[in-house]
């Protein structure tokens, strides 16, 4: 009977061997201690190779960040993109504060039909500047008025406006917003 | 009942993409350890674990079962790993595979003196893992496929795209290298005692 080289050991504990040469080296492993201490230090050293001692761990966070990296986040809206600028706030509050000014306090000619200013001949150059201011507030009371009865009080028209605006904002950014702007 | 990887995957695939997740947390330690043996380093490794992940993700849909998951997704991180090592530059050994070597059983264990050892203590834990991570990564790499990913030789051809004889040189000396390794440390406990 041949030696078993160690090629063979190896063979013989991962069961790999032809049946005939499985048997042949059983009977030798039982016949000399040496081999038999041999397999049983490389039956051991298998053990601890193949125990979780052996097993590298990545960070604890490793299957967020992975899944994080494979399914970003879903892109924020234009719309809160510009939200979360203060600028961008502090120049739509100013707007609006516009629209308000223009329809609280700009003094409203007695005809309220705009029409009628059309028709008017200003007297002097001074007045266009008022006359214009006139015609713009009357046309924008004129569009304002169907939302302005939606209310009790006029102040809800504003809320409506507001509410307008944002949708069409958000409307836009839907639309065009995020295939052209990003 | 546990979720198989190919019933994960048919989730994953049919739209259910956060069920991949299952299979990060199933593969991340193994994936991890592969990674680690060929890498040589903790951050490295981590990085190219995922990547690997990242990249399995997105293959998935033409992932055909002819293999298992497992072998596929290793393969990957075998590659992954590869490239990252060419990267920077690293040294093969691959001309040591060309050498024969039969070593008779009766040359290396003429001695009978060897007293019964017990391989399960933290010290030789500690041991294994040092030599395996001294170790270069052909070898380690083989080690940690075989015992513990359960790999067969096939299945490391697969994953390594190495021949047989090659993937069984390799593993032969790994062990050689690590069973030579306990012993020299066994004598020394022994000399001590």
């Amino acid at each position: 009977m041949k030696n078993p080289t160690r090629q063979e050991l190896y063979d013989f504990l991962d069961g790999v061997l032809n049946e005939e040469r499985q048997k042949e080296i059983e009977a030798f492993i039982s016949q000399d201690p040496s081999v038999k201490k041999e397999i049983s230090v490389i039956k051991q050293l298998q053990s601890v190779l193949m125990s979780d001692a052996m097993i590298e761990h990545p960070s604890a966070r490793f299957t967020a960040q992975t899944m994080k990296a494979i399914l970003p986040s879903k892109q924020e809206s234009a719309l809160f993109a510009v939200l979360k600028n203060s600028a961008n706030v502090f120049a739509m509050a100013m707007v609006l504060a516009l629209i308000v000014i223009t329809y609280t306090m700009i003094p409203i000619s007695t005809n309220t039909s705009s029409s009628s200013i059309i028709n008017q001949s200003f007297t002097s150059y001074e007045n266009i500047y008022t006359e214009g201011m006139n015609f713009i507030s009357i046309r924008t009371k004129e569009y304002i008025q169907p939302l302005k009865s939606l209310t009790k009080n006029g102040s809800g028209s504003f809320f409506v406006i507001g509410i307008a605006v944002f949708l069409a904002f958000g409307l836009f950014d839907e639309l065009i917003g995020k295939k052209y702007f990003r | 009942m546990t979720n198989s990887d190919d019933n994960i995957i048919r989730k994953v695939i049919s739209g259910e993409q956060r069920a991949f997740a299952e299979l990060v947390e199933r593969h991340k330690d193994r994936g991890m350890t592969v990674a680690v043996r060929m890498l040589k380093n903790h951050h490295d490794a981590e990085e190219a674990l995922q990547d690997a992940f990242v990249r399995a993700f997105r293959a998935l849909p033409s992932f055909q079962g002819k293999s298992s998951f497992a072998t596929w997704f290793y393969r990957i991180v075998y590659n992954v790993c590869s490239t990252m090592l060419s990267k920077r530059g690293s040294e093969h050994f691959d001309s040591l595979d060309d050498q024969d070597e039969e070593i008779m059983v009766h040359e290396i264990s003429s001695r009978d003196d060897t007293p019964d050892i017990q391989l399960e203590s933290e010290e030789f834990h500690s041991l294994i893992k040092r030599e395996i991570d001294g170790m270069e990564k052909d070898y380690a790499i083989m080690l940690t496929l075989f015992y513990l990913n359960n790999f067969g030789y096939d299945e490391i051809v697969e994953i390594t795209g190495l021949p047989l004889g090659t993937v069984k040189n390799r593993l032969f000396r790994a062990r050689t290298q690590l069973r030579n390794a306990v012993m020299k440390k066994i004598d020394v406990n022994n000399e001590a005692a």
